[in-house]
């Protein structure tokens, strides 16, 4: 039923990752990369949801807060266990990405960077943890869009896939940002 | 075609396209000054470099041409000799310019055609119908300097005397300079002279006592040439007598030197070395040699450069990583090494980055010949102006801007500027000024092309808009400068048929825009009635060097400009003062407007982070930086820690997702941080006009 | 060319005196003689080709065809045509010009009698 996003594909790859408390998947076709964070500096009276600027090989990035520019503290998509969270242990199958955050700010471990093209641009978003690649039948991706047709918020979701823990929300990183939100990213080259 | 000779020929192409432009260059130059004989000196040079060149690759008929340019230039390399025949002069090398330009094309896209002989030979003879009319005050002792290879194998060949000629000119004699001149040209006519005492520069200029002494060498006898000096008026004694030959090779070398040193080099006077083959060769392949040692600077293509910059990306990443390795690791010596490594790494960046940028002003001065050509095209008298020729820029990007400047300037011409009959009319100066100007600000480069002609006529576009039906009669009216403006750098709007007319301005700006855009740049247009019209083209430029103070604000890197510093103190802070409920810092008897830039930049939630201050140990004292915009205009920056000062190269960077737009730009240190570059300049403006704003408010309440 | 030939000399010059000063002292030689008077350039191109002289004495500054230009016509006709100009002083620019257009030589207005002789002595009769 969803054929027409995952142009007459059977089986996707996906990356869940963590942020704050929640749990989203990423198509691998999407991500340009995956790095380890490292200094990501503050941009001055920049968007809250701006965490800063990276240089990512000679190419200077925004790192957008996915935590913030998804108010995910109003809207808790998933009631998951929150103090999983806080305890920052890991569940059965995740990542092994290294605990020692770089920057811990208020608690979140940004521990990653997940780089999208949007538009020739790099953008980088934080995530806390990354676990393994795996392979989703489309069957079990569930289209949300007829639920929220109305909801300009929706074009960033793909769907929901049904994991037999509990589903997740396959996330398109390259619609996160509004159209004017897009306009704003400059090249800098 | 082997490989070896691929490269020379991708040598010789590279490096005869250089000398072309120089050639271009100084033609206008000399259009521009004909009385400066420092062109005519580089043509000299070029030609020549080019003659040598040409014949080392076979095109034996273009180094014929070359070769008769160089004698063209040589013999009219003072004012007097050329002043006659300007126009002819000039076009000459003009048509010059463009036949071997024409031809390195050719040589480019694979086709080795050396110069038909019928088109040299109309050269030359156009060449000689250039010279013919030229008087010439100097040029009296036309002398060839003679290289020490020429001596050594006009010795070897055994066929020369060596003479020095000795000659008293009588007292009575009135016209020293035409006697010097006959003289000179009966002995170059059966030999060579070589070097004379007095020099030849005084010679030239007719310093003499009536007797001189040349140095000459011949196939003649001494005899013959006393025949020769006899037939000669107006002289007392002469005195020709053979000399070693090592006392000769003395003697002229030391002149050769001389006359290398006051910068005019010698020909090659097949003349007289028709010799043996291999010697001609020889000295050529020495002639290379001595070019060689003074290359300083080396083509390399951008690619390559790209290259060259991608791999080092991607070692300062390898770096970090071993950065890491080693902080675990904790080897005392292995970190040691690394930090030296560091700073070497530091440099290569620098050096790197310095690659990719050139001065703008070579290219700008290429277009002195379009403006000249579109100029003599069209029948107007234009003065070019050219500024800000130092301003360095990113190749790529002035690359890219090449078609939008070469349009905006013949478009200023050919629709702008006005001919000669109406300027008058209009009682404005006939001479129409065009100016290209670039100069740096914020975070770009900015390419101004400005000219003070007719400007646009506004209604006109508005009747244009209606016709073309992109808007009512009454919506046009109500459309202001700016969105008219847009009108005209809209796709299909000035390409219409008639467009040239009723706007002023010829086809195709929107393609200026699309391709000035694409560089991430804008473009500006301001344009008043009969006065004029400027073009701004404002390109981000992508790298810059700039000598700049790093410092610290909260855990961040940034910098200013060395040169918008006037002061640096530990900050104190019983030096605070308010004006008007505004933080001031005293120094001396200044009260100067305060900055405390984590708060202003947003890094810090406490507004009052000068309370702080009081909680502050002198463990960690903050600075203040005393910055200047002018003489009026300062500020001081309060920042947590002062760092080095360095060489940065700034990236261009700006960002819609941050409302702060005193960025120069950015540059990456070398463990790969971001460090930020402030725009004092910029910042200062806008504090003063927030500070006049807040004291409004101030009164109000 | 035999010796007893004599040597024939066109001698060009707008005055009448100049003129016969310069026949009086050609014609007074054993060796030399005035085989053509030309007033102006053009007459002296023309007498030039008729005459086919071994000497020709040109001022500078005449009427119609001046001697610079008529210096160059000559030179073009006869590539080793042997002129010699007779120039008043200060002129120093245009001998200058004259010799480079091919002059041999020049003197100078006023002449002596020994000096145009000087001048026959030297160029036509040592170069033999």
């Amino acid at each position: 039923m969803q054929r027409n996003i995952f142009r007459e594909r059977d089986q996707i790859s996906i990356i869940v990752f963590e942020v704050g408390w929640e749990q989203f998947a990423i198509e691998l076709l999407d991500i340009k990369e995956i790095i380890q964070s490292g200094h990501v500096r503050k941009l001055p009276q920049s968007m809250d949801y701006i965490d800063g600027i990276y240089n990512y090989r000679g190419d200077i990035i925004h790192i957008i807060n996915l935590h913030k520019k998804l108010n995910l503290d109003q809207y808790r998509l998933y009631h998951s266990k929150e103090e999983l969270y806080d305890a920052g242990t890991a569940e059965e199958g995740s990542g092994k990405g290294p605990n020692d955050a770089l920057n811990n700010n208020g608690g979140a471990k940004k521990n990653y960077i997940i780089i999208v093209t949007i538009d020739n641009n790099n953008i980088g978003f934080y995530a806390d943890k990354i676990h393994n690649v795996s392979q989703i039948n489309v069957e079990d991706i569930v289209d949300l869009r007829p639920i929220f047709q109305t909801s300009v918020d929706a074009e960033y979701i793909k769907g929901v896939i049904k994991f037999k823990d509990r589903p997740r929300i396959l996330i398109d990183l390259t619609k996160i940002l509004t159209e004017e939100e897009q306009s704003k990213i400059i090249k800098n080259e | 075609m082997s490989s070896k000779e691929n490269k020379d020929m991708e040598l010789f192409i590279k490096e005869a396209e250089d000398i072309i432009e120089e050639i271009e260059e100084s033609i206008l130059n000399l259009e521009e000054d004909f009385k400066n004989n420092d062109p005519v000196e580089r043509l000299y040079f070029s030609f020549h470099n080019l003659k040598g060149m040409t014949g080392m690759v076979g095109f034996d008929n273009f180094s014929k041409f070359f070769h008769l340019l160089e004698n063209l230039l040589d013999r009219n390399k003072d004012y007097e000799a050329r002043s006659k025949n300007k126009k002819q002069f000039i076009e000459f090398l003009f048509e010059s310019h463009d036949l071997m330009s024409n031809f390195i094309d050719n040589v480019k896209s694979g086709t080795h055609q050396d110069l038909n002989i019928q088109i040299y030979n109309e050269l030359r003879s156009k060449a000689n119908n250039l010279e013919t009319s030229a008087p010439s005050e100097y040029d009296i002792t036309f002398f060839k300097p003679i290289s020490e290879e020429q001596l050594s194998s006009a010795k070897v060949s055994g066929k020369y005397n060596f003479y020095k000629i000795s000659i008293e000119i009588q007292a009575s004699c009135v016209f020293k300079k035409v006697r010097l001149f006959i003289i000179f040209r009966a002995l170059n006519d059966i030999g060579r002279i070589c070097s004379s005492d007095p020099s030849p520069n005084l010679l030239e200029k007719g310093k003499l006592d009536n007797a001189f002494e040349v140095y000459f060498m011949s196939e003649e006898s001494s005899q013959k040439i006393e025949n020769v000096i006899d037939e000669i008026l107006e002289i007392e004694t002469r005195k020709v007598t053979k000399i070693p030959v090592d006392e000769f090779f003395e003697r002229v070398k030391k002149f050769s030197q001389e006359f290398e040193k006051s910068g005019v080099f010698g020909d090659f006077e097949e003349k007289y070395f028709p010799t043996s083959q291999s010697s001609a060769i020889s000295s050529q392949i020495i002639d290379n040699f001595d070019d060689l040692s003074k290359i300083t600077s080396v083509k390399v293509d951008i690619e390559t450069l790209e290259k060259l910059m991608d791999y080092f990306g991607e070692l300062v990443i390898l770096k970090n990583q071993i950065s890491q390795i080693l902080t675990q690791a904790r080897g005392r010596q292995g970190s040691r090494l690394f930090d030296d490594m560091d700073k070497l790494f530091l440099e290569i960046q620098e050096i790197i980055f310095k690659l990719k940028l050139v001065r703008v002003g070579k290219t700008f001065r290429r277009y002195r010949r379009l403006v000249r050509d579109v100029a003599e095209e069209t029948g107007k008298k234009i003065t070019f102006i050219l500024s800000g020729l130092d301003v360095e820029i990113d190749r790529k990007v002035l690359e890219e801007l090449n078609s939008p400047i070469i349009h905006l300037l013949r478009n200023a011409i050919y629709h702008g500027i006005e001919d000669i009959k109406e300027r008058k009319r209009m009682s404005k100066d006939p001479i129409g000024t065009l100016r290209l100007e670039s100069f740096r600000k914020a975070g770009s480069i900015y390419i101004k092309i400005e000219d003070d002609g007719r400007g646009l006529d506004y209604e006109k576009i508005r009747q244009k808009a209606v016709k073309i039906g992109i808007y009512s009669p009454e919506e046009v009216e109500k459309l202001s400068e700016k969105e008219l403006n847009e009108l005209i750098f809209r796709k299909g709007f000035s390409t219409l048929k008639g467009a040239d007319q009723i706007s002023g301005r010829g086809m195709g700006l929107s393609i200026v825009s699309e391709k000035v855009e694409e560089l991430g740049g804008s473009v500006e247009l301001i344009t008043q009635k009969d006065k004029g019209t400027q073009f701004i083209l404002d390109v981000p430029f992508s790298r810059a060097i700039l000598k700049a103070q790093l410092f610290q604000v909260g855990g961040d890197l940034f910098a200013i400009p060395i040169e918008n510093i006037k002061q640096i103190y530990f900050y104190k802070r019983q030096n605070i003062d308010y004006v008007k409920g505004v933080e001031h810092y005293r120094i001396d008897s200044q009260l100067i407007p305060l900055v405390r830039v984590d708060e202003y930049l947003g890094f810090t939630n406490s507004k009052h982070s000068s309370e702080l201050d009081l909680e502050q140990t002198n463990s960690h004292k903050k600075i203040a930086i005393w910055c200047k915009k002018d003489e009026n205009k300062s500020v001081i920056l309060v920042v947590d820690k002062i760092l080095q000062q360095m060489e940065v190269v700034i990236k261009p960077f700006k960002s819609k997702y941050s409302r702060f737009r005193s960025i120069l730009g950015v540059t990456i240190t070398g463990d790969g941080s971001i460090c930020m570059i402030i725009d004092v300049i910029d910042l200062v403006s806008n504090l003063s006009k927030e500070l006049s704003q807040n004291q409004t408010v101030n009164v109000i309440k | 060319m035999s010796k007893n030939e004599k040597k024939r000399i066109l001698v060009v010059d707008d005055a009448a005196f100049t003129r016969n000063m310069l026949k009086k002292i050609i014609n007074n030689t054993t060796y030399t003689e005035v085989v053509g008077e030309a007033e102006n350039g053009e007459e002296a191109i023309k007498m030039y080709k008729q005459l086919k002289p071994d000497l020709v004495t040109m001022d500078l500054v005449m009427p119609i065809k001046g001697g610079i230009e008529t210096i160059e016509d000559l030179m073009k006709l006869d590539n080793n045509a042997t002129i010699i100009c007779v120039s008043a002083l200060g002129q120093e620019a245009l001998v200058l010009e004259a010799a480079k257009k091919g002059a041999k030589d020049f003197i100078q207005k006023p002449f002596k009698n020994d000096q145009v002789k000087d001048v026959l002595d030297r160029i036509l009769v040592n170069n033999k």
